[in-house]
């Protein structure tokens, strides 16, 4: 048994593309010598800013050789079948075949032949084939060459050795490098002299003897380690971060973790600030006082043991730190001296998008929105609306200027340091949230309101100025609107009319587009009209408003809006059906929610999904589909053969035996229940309910015959098979269930 | 060769001349800054231009860049609206290139085996002048002091072969090296001149220009002029060119100079806030196009050609 040790070595990769690189690198070079018939018994990876490492253990020197026959035309084939069979076994003549019989007749069949390979000279294939093909997440040609990798490829170190002390180079050539046995250590704690290797065991100790360490888990491990004992011994505690850890791991060779005091002058600045202005700019670890939370510390992670002392290191940075810092310091001082009306009247200036006017504007659409929300949901109306109010403004602010990533947290920061309400300034933070699957959702009900108010009125925005996204491009995250929207709703379990809010937010941004695109007919800085917008928080109002005062003319913004919230509503259930898909839902189930019946409130959507999903699962859900099937398969065949669709009302008087005129009342009188069920949202009540019909369905196909030769009979079953069809549709389109399920 | 004999860090012009020695011995030819205000080191032609083509080149010069907005009326220790970059453009990148630029650190009293130079990725681009590349930032104890590139695209137009572009941030390397937290206290020579002596009167009267004095009105419509004269050169080139016989451009860096005015002008008009967010995008786009039809027709002609 083998092991392969090879190593590509290049100029420094990004930290954060090394682990899928490596993972990659792996996996292509097992499935090569697997798809080569190669067996071995095990795969690792390594991976530095220097370096991706792979090592294949118990590896088989050589693939054994496999004879096959194939079997070809008979005999008494034409010539040309036989000659074209010859040509694909590449076989010189028919005497090199051989007859054989079987029950199914007599046939020429060709021996197959394939040699065993060398391990080796599969590997000599393998590696620059995969070196050529290789995905990085960007990559890029250097000197005169053609080849993509992440960084100029430098070396590269490819031996198959055994355990017996055998040693052997395998040879190629890629991307204008020759393949060898050599590595080197650390670029400045090693001579720098290359070195020769024999196998794997031998790789790890020599570099580890020339500093570097190559296994990325232990250098995290040991960065994680130093850091509890910084902490440990400066009585301080780590601020958690596993990313920069990762980060860091992959920028050095031979991780060195100093730490030092953040000076005493700094360390009034807020916690996010400090922490961001660190992290974000230095790769500064933050370590804090256990009682006081405030952060005391910094840890740096260095790539080398000085030959001056660790100081020098130390210095640097400190010197580094201490600009960074005086910067965010001088910023947050001019920044407090600017009242935050001041800030508000700011964003005048602060485009928000060409066609919707600027941050301010926006800012009153989103207050009277969130209050709007307020009041449905029950929220403290004032807050709601000073948290909106001051929602943007740090966007004017030198801090957010510097670091645009603290924006909100800026906003919170600045708005406690002014005296508002907690809640207010959590608001202000978390309006913004969330940003994408992972964030975390407000359930402060002051920031749920202004949450909300902020996507329905970008989305509602966007629509209206006909920005919605197409295919892969989304330049203004609407997508991630939605999706905010959704968890917003969902995960607060917020019973709202989104349909609702999306024509309220549709009138304002209509209105506010109209004013932008014809801002010398409609002067939005005019006081009458400021302040009938300001004073209305119902978008109705603040049209009627502005209709008294002949601002706006006779477009019918209403019929607009309910148009835009029509289409808006239907993307974000779109988008719903993708969120419940990618929470594990069965995919033809939203849709059978979705479908037909307009859906307004998401929280039931998700709630009747959930529901159809469990008593699908029941014997009753199994059999309720069956009963829809039944009755209306044949409907749809009628229908389609009759060229329409039944939808008048069905004569009861007309009913022939008891079955159908049971099946008459029964839908009345379960329809009636159903809906009352569904109006409480409780949508496995409305299921169970629905399914005490089976029996009569059940029963009106065997005693009734739908397409009985009476005309007038035929079409009033068809007429109450589709009354069956309406009731079953009360709950779901069971049509949109995927039939090749059962 | 400027010694390092008793230990004492370099002086800024020191620096400069050390550099420029190291990258003499490389091959390079030595350019002295162009004579137009820009924005970073790449506008220049020498490398802008030169990186087009599949002609070799290897240069190195001093560049003074402005960065309008940066000014802070010599209040601030670490920003300046003027500054030094100090460039090296070699096609094709040499494959020792990384090595040969930390002997240039070496050189300069910046040991790897001291100090933590670290390369940090940072791909690099430049929306004025449809130009990226991918390389890193180069970290020394913390501090960023270079930048690396390897060209992969300029003017819009696919680099073949690639350059490498390394560009030394002067003022806070010598900064670094003389252990000097206030960039005007940098020791300029060994004569006891200061960086302050030299440059903060400057920093305070172009702070004032470019927030208060400009004319916006006159840089808008130097602005628009430069556009217009760009252009015009490049159709006169071609067509002079045309009727020569051939298909060279007979105007390209005249036409580039106008292009290099135009993202000047912009910068100034930024640094102002007198261009919205907005509008920002479309003025960015008029200048990459200014680019994209300069590196065009460097294309055609004897130093971009074949």
């Amino acid at each position: 048994m083998a092991e392969l040790l090879l190593e590509l070595f290049s100029e420094e990769i990004p930290a954060r593309m090394q682990q899928k690189a490596a993972e990659r690198l792996d996996a292509e070079l097992c499935k090569f010598l697997t798809g080569a018939g190669i067996r071995f018994s095990g795969s690792q990876f390594f991976r530095s800013s220097r370096r991706l490492v792979a090592v294949i253990s118990g590896l088989s020197e050589r693939s054994s050789a496999v004879s096959e026959y194939r079997k070809g035309p008979r005999p008494d084939a034409p010539e040309a079948a036989i000659s074209g069979f010859l040509k694909s076994a590449g076989l010189p003549g028919v005497e090199a075949l051989e007859i054989k019989e079987s029950d199914k007749g007599t046939f020429y069949y060709a021996k197959i032949d394939t040699p065993g390979r060398d391990a080796k000279d599969v590997i000599a294939e393998a590696v620059p084939e995969i070196v050529k093909s290789f995905t990085w997440q960007k990559s890029m040609r250097w000197g005169a060459g053609s080849v993509y990798w992440v960084r100029p490829l430098q070396a590269i170190l490819c031996v198959i050795s055994d355990e017996a002390g055998k040693s052997e180079t395998v040879n190629f050539e890629v991307a204008g490098v020759t393949s060898g046995r050599q590595t080197r250590g650390h670029e400045f704690m090693s001579s720098g002299e290359p070195f020769d290797v024999r196998n794997f065991a031998d790789y790890a100790e020599k570099l580890r003897a020339n500093a570097v360490i190559v296994d990325h888990k232990e250098r995290y491990q040991l960065i994680e380690e130093s850091l509890k004992k910084i902490a440990h011994d400066t009585g301080t505690e780590p601020v958690s971060d596993k990313e920069l850890i990762e980060e860091v791991t992959g920028l050095t060779e031979y991780p060195v973790v100093l730490s030092a005091p953040i000076p005493e002058h700094f360390q009034d600045l807020p916690d996010e600030i400090l922490r961001t202005s660190m992290r974000n700019h230095q790769k500064f670890f933050s370590l804090k006082d256990p009682v006081s939370q405030k952060i005391k510390r910094f840890v740096t992670v260095a790539g080398i043991r000085s030959d001056a002392g660790d100081s020098v290191i130390l210095n640097g940075n400190l010197r580094v730190l201490a600009a960074r810092l005086s910067d965010a310091k001088y910023f947050l001082e001019t920044d407090l001296k600017i009242a935050v009306e001041q800030r508000l009247e700011k964003l005048k200036t602060v485009t928000f998008h060409a066609a919707l006017g600027s941050q301010h504007e926006r800012t009153d659409r989103i207050v009277s929105l969130a209050r709007e929300i307020a009041q449905l949901l029950g929220a403290d109306e004032q807050k709601t609306a000073r948290a909106a109010t001051i929602c943007k403004t740090d966007l004017v602010t030198e801090t957010v200027g510097e670091f645009p990533e603290l924006q909100g947290v800026t906003g919170r920061c600045y708005a406690l340091l002014e005296g508002e309400d907690e809640a207010v300034a959590y608001a202000v933070e978390e309006h913004y949230r969330p940003q994408g699957p992972k964030d975390k959702t407000p359930s402060n009900y002051v920031s749920i309101c202004v949450a909300l108010a902020d996507k329905l009125d970008q989305l509602a925005g966007f629509w209206v100025i006909g920005e919605k996204p197409t295919g892969s491009k989304d330049p203004f995250a609407l997508r991630r609107a939605a999706l905010g929207v959704i968890r917003l709703i969902l995960e607060n379990k917020l019973s709202l009319n989104l349909y609702q809010l999306l024509v309220s937010a549709s009138v304002r941004a209509a209105i506010w587009a109209d004013i932008v695109a014809n801002e010398d007919l409609y002067d939005l800085s005019s006081p009458i009209v400021a302040s009938v917008i300001k004073k209305n928080k119902d978008a109705s109002m603040i049209l009627e408003g502005l209709r008294r005062t002949g601002a706006l003319g006779d477009t019918d913004y209403e019929a607009r809006a309910r148009e835009n919230a029509q289409d808006l509503n239907r993307f974000i259930l779109e988008r719903l059906k993708v969120y419940l898909r990618d929470r594990g839902a069965r995919p033809d189930i939203p849709e059978a929610i979705c479908a037909g019946a307009k859906q307004e409130d998401i929280l039931l959507v998700a709630e009747k999904v959930k529901a159809l999903e469990e008593f699908l699962d029941t014997p009753e859900g199994e059999s309720i589909v069956s009963a829809y099937r039944r009755a209306v398969s044949i409907l749809t065949i009628e229908e389609r053969k009759d060229k329409t669709v039944y939808t008048d009302a069905p004569n009861p008087d007309l009913a022939e035996s008891p079955a159908e005129e049971n099946l008459f009342s029964a839908t009345e009188l379960l329809s009636v229940r159903v809906r009352e069920a569904i109006s409480y949202e409780n949508v496995r009540t409305a299921l169970t309910v629905m399914a005490e019909i089976l029996p009569t369905v059940n029963e009106f196909f065997n005693v009734v015959t739908v397409n009985c030769e009476d005309h007038e009979l035929r079409l009033n079953r068809l007429l109450l098979l589709n009354r069956v069809r309406e009731f079953f549709h009360l709950a779901a389109d069971f049509s949109q269930l995927d039939a090749g399920r059962e | 060769m400027i010694v390092n004999k008793n230990e004492e860090p370099l002086s800024f012009q020191d620096m400069i001349l050390t550099l420029q020695n190291f990258w003499a011995e490389q091959g390079c030819v030595l350019l002295q800054p162009y004579d137009a205000q820009m924005g970073a080191g790449t506008f220049h032609p020498a490398t802008t231009l030169r990186s087009l083509g599949p002609k070799p080149w290897s240069a190195a010069y001093v560049q003074p860049s402005r960065r309008p907005g940066d000014g802070r009326y010599g209040d601030n220790p670490n920003r300046l609206q003027h500054y030094y970059q100090f460039q090296v453009i070699i096609k094709p990148s040499p494959p020792n290139i990384r090595e040969l630029y930390l002997q240039s650190l070496e050189k300069i009293g910046v040991s790897g085996r001291k100090h933590d130079i670290r390369f940090v990725e940072d791909d690099w681009e430049s929306p004025t002048l449809g130009a990226w590349g991918l390389g890193w930032e180069v970290w020394c104890d913390g501090m960023e002091v270079s930048q690396f590139t390897y060209f992969q695209q300029c003017c819009g137009i696919d680099c073949h072969p690639v350059s490498a572009e390394v560009t030394y941030g002067l003022e806070r390397l010598s900064m670094f090296v003389q252990g000097v937290d206030n960039v005007y206290d940098l020791k300029y020579n060994r004569a006891g001149v200061k960086y302050g002596d030299i440059f903060l009167q400057s920093e305070k009267e172009f702070s004032r220009y470019n927030f208060e004095y400009a004319d916006t009105d006159i840089l808008f419509r130097h602005f628009e002029d430069a556009e217009g004269e760009c252009k015009a050169l490049l159709t006169k080139g071609y067509e002079d060119g045309a009727k020569a016989g051939g298909e060279a451009n007979l105007c390209v860096l005249p036409a580039y100079d106008q292009c290099i005015k135009a993202s000047h002008y912009f910068n100034l008009l930024d640094a102002r806030g007198v261009i919205s967010v907005t509008e920002r995008q479309s003025y960015i786009l008029r200048v990459r196009d200014l680019a994209r039809r300069c590196g065009e027709a460097y294309l055609t002609t004897e130093a971009g050609g074949e």
